[in-house]
């Protein structure tokens, strides 16, 4: 399986799947106007990945800014790795917070109540 | 939308710290959401309230470029953005203008989700992200519904007439202080 690596803009996040260790990392701002047009690319390489995904996949996401936009478009594309839950595979979102945070840590929440996978909210 | 200008100037004489008049184009509303930013890093105040003027000068800009219709822009600037900083507190105004039928849309949604309780705006909230369409602009007032969370109950709006034909001025005015 290959890897995906883009690097961060001003409005876009950085990205890196791994998808020989399953590890997932997205980090920096998400703010585009049009996130899906950002995001469509991901969902569908995560959609090639669900076939030959590693027995454990771990997504890290630590995020300074994001818009509603992003959101929508996150919980698009953590549900597809519900899939791996339902063959028996491990997948976890650890999502990151600063203490002073609190509406990156209520996000973090809201996922909790939104996907299937487990949300650790990990304070940094 | 002048004289709304004239207003607003003289009321927050001294306090403006940022001002925009002009069109909202994606690469304009980008330019001016870097400038708020450094702006709001110069000023240092704590990082909390920075990061919430922001997140809302984020929602709102993109609010009003997925609202904007085609205008004669040089004849007609449709869009005012101000950042305001009195005291402990932001202000945040915005005035844009829009056609008369997608105001009265606005203005139906932020009614509909003014009369709810926070605990009922939480839930609103997670139904659109949770069962929202995947859209290239998002919707479904989520952004709205966002800003009006994020300002704590010190979110005004207003629809005003304009000088245009068919076409409403929609008006922001957002308090955003330390919780």
């Amino acid at each position: 399986m290959n890897s995906l690596f883009l690097a961060g803009t001003a409005k876009t996040p950085s990205i890196s799947f791994d998808g020989k260790s399953g590890k997932f990392e997205i980090s920096g701002r998400s703010i585009p106007e049009n996130s899906a047009k950002f995001y469509m690319p991901l969902i569908e390489w995560v959609d090639n990945y669900i076939n030959s995904a590693a027995e454990d996949t771990s997504i890290h996401v630590r995020l300074e800014y994001f818009n509603t936009s992003s959101l929508k478009s996150l919980v698009e594309l953590f549900r597809r790795f519900e899939k791996l839950l339902l063959v028996g595979k491990q997948v976890e979102l650890n999502w990151y917070y600063e203490p002073e945070d609190e509406d990156m840590y209520e996000s973090g929440e809201d996922f909790r109540l939104l996907i299937r996978i487990p949300v650790k909210l990990i304070r940094i | 939308m002048k004289s709304l200008t004239r207003s607003i100037e003289k009321e927050h004489k001294g306090k403006i710290i940022f001002s925009y008049k002009g069109i909202p184009s994606e690469e304009m509303i980008h330019s001016i959401i870097h400038l708020a930013e450094a702006k709001l890093d110069f000023i240092k105040s704590g990082k909390p309230l920075r990061k919430k003027v922001f997140r809302i000068i984020v929602e709102i800009l993109q609010n009003i470029l997925h609202q904007e219709e085609e205008l004669d822009v040089l004849k007609y600037p449709s869009f005012i953005f101000y950042l305001v900083k009195e005291e402990d507190q932001y202000i945040i105004l915005t005035c844009n203008r829009l056609i008369k039928e997608t105001a009265i849309q606005v203005k139906e949604r932020i009614k509909s989700f003014m009369t709810l309780s926070q605990s009922e705006q939480r839930k609103t909230y997670l139904d659109i992200l949770g069962n929202g369409r995947f859209t290239d602009k998002g919707g479904a007032g989520l952004g709205l519904l966002e800003i009006i969370r994020s300002s704590d109950g010190n979110f005004h709006y207003e629809i005003l007439p304009s000088e245009i034909r068919g076409y409403k001025i929609l008006y922001f005015k957002i308090k955003v202080a330390e919780s």
